[in-house]
């Protein structure tokens, strides 16, 4: 009932609207953004040009991202520290009760550390599996928002035969890449932080190339998904494109055909044609401008996480015991795989949007 | 043994749900590729009027006659055309004869003396 609602917005808006110069942001689709896109575009001029549009909310989305930058990277500072102390504290005992020669105290510290550092750690896992899995669905959401209607406004601006292919398959794939990463992804990285801490406790190198290949086997799911959806996204517009401008084609020839009215038919589909065109480029800003909204923050906080980790564990490799530099690594991996889940529904949606703006029908 | 009861629940549930929301999104999309047609189709024939019922009056003030118009379209192979005119000004031969070769309009569609 709300799309229907906007939907007729917009028809009055272009009824209304005689100059093809600027587009009115829908105002019912910014309704149905996600919060953080909707306190960006509220920011933005309603009466810009869809260039203007796309500039000003990148503008906004660096300021926003300056701005969170010394609390992202304060965040994960304390963490690292503390993981730091361990391997140093874990590498001096250790080095004490070698050269006393009992070994078993030194399994023992070895255990002791890998569980402290997981501790550390599980809290700031399960904090930005949250953040994150909270951006997917906020991304999702999106997707059914946005989609939808940017395929309806490339249609109506020359794109008939395209906008059913491609846009379907766009929300076809965000579904499967969605649910793919609550049911799988998510589990497997759990399982491989259990795997890299099992390593480092047991010494079980077994447990190691199971953390190694569920890595590599989430990387490769991520990957596989977003090449397919490119690969599908390249085949259909190449395909489609040439149908839709032959049939633009053979209609403004059988327009053009009639003398005189034929002259104002043809001027009059331009004009609705110009108008779709700004409208599909207002819809695909808003979007695109609205995926980056949602993204930034948590991307920050993961990225930062990510190289923070990936620092500690260089840090610890000089510092300390080999164990522990190989956890610290498996869990940094962990927070790489989360910030790819992220990566790809934010970049299958970008894709999705920024295709449709660059297709051109007129 | 671990490994395959995490990835047992998506390999049930994938061609099932993939299907179904296939034709769901398919149908929705379509719908609302429809509505933005007849949307379009609304534009345009206002459009349509607007511009003809501008050429209608500037070949009628050409004549020396002073009148509002109003065009009607007719929509024929999803394209709207000048179907019929009313006019406020009396009737005007060669204004008529001209409507009916250059718009097509047939005498039998235009209407004269029209009272807004």
């Amino acid at each position: 009932m709300k799309r229907k609602r906007w939907l007729a917005v917009i028809a009055v808006f272009f009824l209304l609207w005689e100059s093809a110069q600027a587009a009115s942001l829908p105002g019912q689709v910014i309704e149905d953004l996600p919060p953080q896109a909707e306190v960006l575009l509220e920011e933005l001029d309603e009466q810009s040009l869809p260039h203007e549009l796309l500039l000003e909310g990148l503008e906004n989305l660096w300021a926003a991202l300056v701005e969170e930058l010394e609390s992202a990277l304060k965040k994960p500072l304390k963490g690292v520290v503390s993981l730091l102390a361990v391997v140093l504290l874990c590498a001096l005992a250790e080095a004490c009760f070698r050269t006393t020669g009992e070994k078993a105290y030194v399994r023992a510290i070895s255990l002791a550390g890998a569980l402290a550092i997981t501790l550390i750690t599980v809290g700031d896992v399960e904090w930005l599996m949250g953040q994150s899995v909270e951006t997917i669905d906020s991304l999702h959401a999106l997707s059914k928002t946005i989609l939808p209607v940017l395929s309806a406004a490339v249609a109506a601006s020359g794109g008939a035969v395209s906008a059913g292919f491609r846009h379907v398959a766009g929300v076809v794939f965000a579904d499967l890449m969605i649910t793919v990463i609550h049911k799988l992804l998510v589990p497997l990285v759990y399982f491989q932080v259990i795997a890299s801490a099992a390593t480092a406790m047991f010494s079980q190198e077994s447990l190691s190339k199971v953390a190694k290949m569920l890595s590599g086997l989430s990387t490769w799911i991520l990957t596989g998904m977003l090449a397919l959806y490119t690969g599908y996204l390249t085949l259909i517009g190449a395909m489609t494109a040439s149908a839709d401008r032959i049939s633009l084609q053979v209609a403004r020839t059988a327009m053009g055909a009639v003398p005189v009215v034929g002259g104002i038919i043809s001027d009059a589909a331009g004009t609705v044609l110009a108008g779709a065109e700004v409208l599909k480029n207002a819809v695909g800003v808003i979007g695109m401008l609205s995926v980056l909204a949602v993204c930034l923050i948590p991307f920050l906080e993961l990225a930062i996480q990510y190289l923070f980790y990936k620092l500690a564990a260089i840090l610890a490799g000089v510092l300390g015991p080999s164990r522990l530099t190989g956890l610290i690594e498996g869990l940094g991996g962990a927070f790489g795989l989360i910030l790819g889940m992220t990566g790809a529904c934010a970049m299958l949606l970008l894709l999705s949007l920024i295709l449709s703006v660059t297709v051109v029908t007129l | 043994m671990l490994l395959l009861v995490v990835v047992q629940p998506i390999l049930a549930l994938l061609p099932r749900q993939t299907e179904w929301k296939y034709e769901d999104y398919h149908q929705e999309i379509n719908q609302q590729i429809e509505e933005y047609r007849r949307e379009n189709q609304l534009q345009m024939e206002d459009i349509i009027q607007k511009e003809t019922g501008a050429y209608i009056s500037a070949k009628a003030k050409e004549l020396g006659l002073e009148c509002r118009v109003q065009v009607d379209t007719v929509v024929r192979d999803g394209i709207p055309y000048p179907h019929s005119v009313k006019l406020t000004s009396a009737r005007n031969e060669e204004l008529s004869t001209w409507l009916d070769s250059e718009l097509d309009i047939a005498p039998e569609r235009q209407t004269w003396g029209w009272d807004e």
